[in-house]
């Protein structure tokens, strides 16, 4: 097994207590387990697998789905949409938190597309042990600033491949 | 920092039972007081150390297969008492066993969430966990105390 750290402090516009983010990603020959820390504490975890037919490279131009609905002549072209092919499972922690659920579609997104080829590694299942404290779904407040969060985390996530 | 992260590789010294290597990587809080950060153990049994550079000081092991993760904490009520669930469990009851065995044991010794993440390099070291048991088990929560008490390098 492999493993990857990375630990930074969150910006104060994003999270004013400005906490510190450990990330720790360890590879293995047939899974990535990663866990994501907000202020050392840890307490949900996901494992996302890729699922359906976006895996078909050939199907797709077949079934006529395609990336630009606007480029399309016919109006029944489907658009490709990458995210749901991802099938995430809540193995711990508040099953509601539908936040949580997205960010590891992106996490898991980002290793497919980014990590994963530049490592030369295959693509494998990915375990992601989160703080549920980094997005909570209560809290009006909040709200404002969850994609600034999502885009901290996963620029954190390449900084720790140092790519 | 509120966490540090070490790895270590622990050889067999006795030249009579011959154990396979173990790999850890712990995650431990820097405060050993605190009860709300847990502690992260990932274990790799198993594997060859393909070289042995004395220089850097580096192995370099197999790449070896996730089999069970397991998480523990101790009960809110009770005091004694700890839960656990596995997180992605395996019909290889050996090592299922193991690993809940020792993300258990942590929860009573050190009082705070303990996640345990068992792999291993090949099919046939699976076979050897059984007699090794203890063996790892107390190799594992040495290093943790270790790691815990003493400083940042091992």
């Amino acid at each position: 097994m492999t493993s990857f750290q990375l630990q930074k402090d969150f910006p104060s516009t994003l999270i004013e207590s400005s906490p510190e983010l450990s990330l720790n990603a360890i590879h293995f020959s047939n899974q990535i387990l990663i866990q994501i820390r907000l202020d050392s504490e840890l307490d949900s975890a996901y494992e996302v697998t890729e699922q359906g037919l976006a895996e078909m490279e050939g199907v797709n131009s077949e079934l006529g789905y395609t990336n630009n609905v606007e480029e399309s002549n016919d109006d029944t072209q489907l658009a490709n949409d990458d995210l749901s092919t991802y099938h995430i499972v809540g193995k711990l922690g508040d099953p509601d938190n539908s936040k949580l659920k997205v960010v590891c579609s992106q996490i898991a997104k980002l290793y497919n597309t980014v990590i994963i080829p530049n490592l030369g590694m295959e693509k494998c299942p990915i375990l992601i042990s989160i703080s549920s404290k980094l997005w909570r779904t209560q809290n009006e407040a909040t709200h404002a600033n969850d994609f600034g969060k999502l885009v901290f985390l996963l620029g954190s996530i390449k900084e720790m491949y140092t790519i | 920092m509120s966490v540090r992260t070490i790895g270590k590789v622990i050889l067999s010294e006795d030249s009579i039972i011959s154990v396979p290597a173990i790999q850890i990587i712990a995650t431990v809080p820097t405060d050993p007081t605190s009860k709300k950060i847990p502690i992260s153990l990932s274990i790799c049994y198993g594997g060859e150390i393909s070289t042995n550079d004395s220089e850097t000081n580096k192995t370099n092991m197999k790449q070896s297969k996730l089999m069970s993760y397991y998480y523990a904490l101790p009960h809110r009520r009770k005091e004694d008492d700890v839960i656990g669930v596995p997180l992605l469990d395996t019909n290889n009851d050996i090592i299922r066993d193991m690993t809940k065995r020792l993300a258990l044991l942590m929860v009573k010794k050190f009082n705070k969430p303990c996640y345990v993440a068992l792999s291993i390099a090949s099919e046939s070291d699976s076979n050897s966990l059984a007699s090794n048991q203890i063996f790892v088990i107390k190799k594992c929560i040495d290093f943790v105390v270790t790691v815990l008490s003493g400083p940042t390098t091992i």
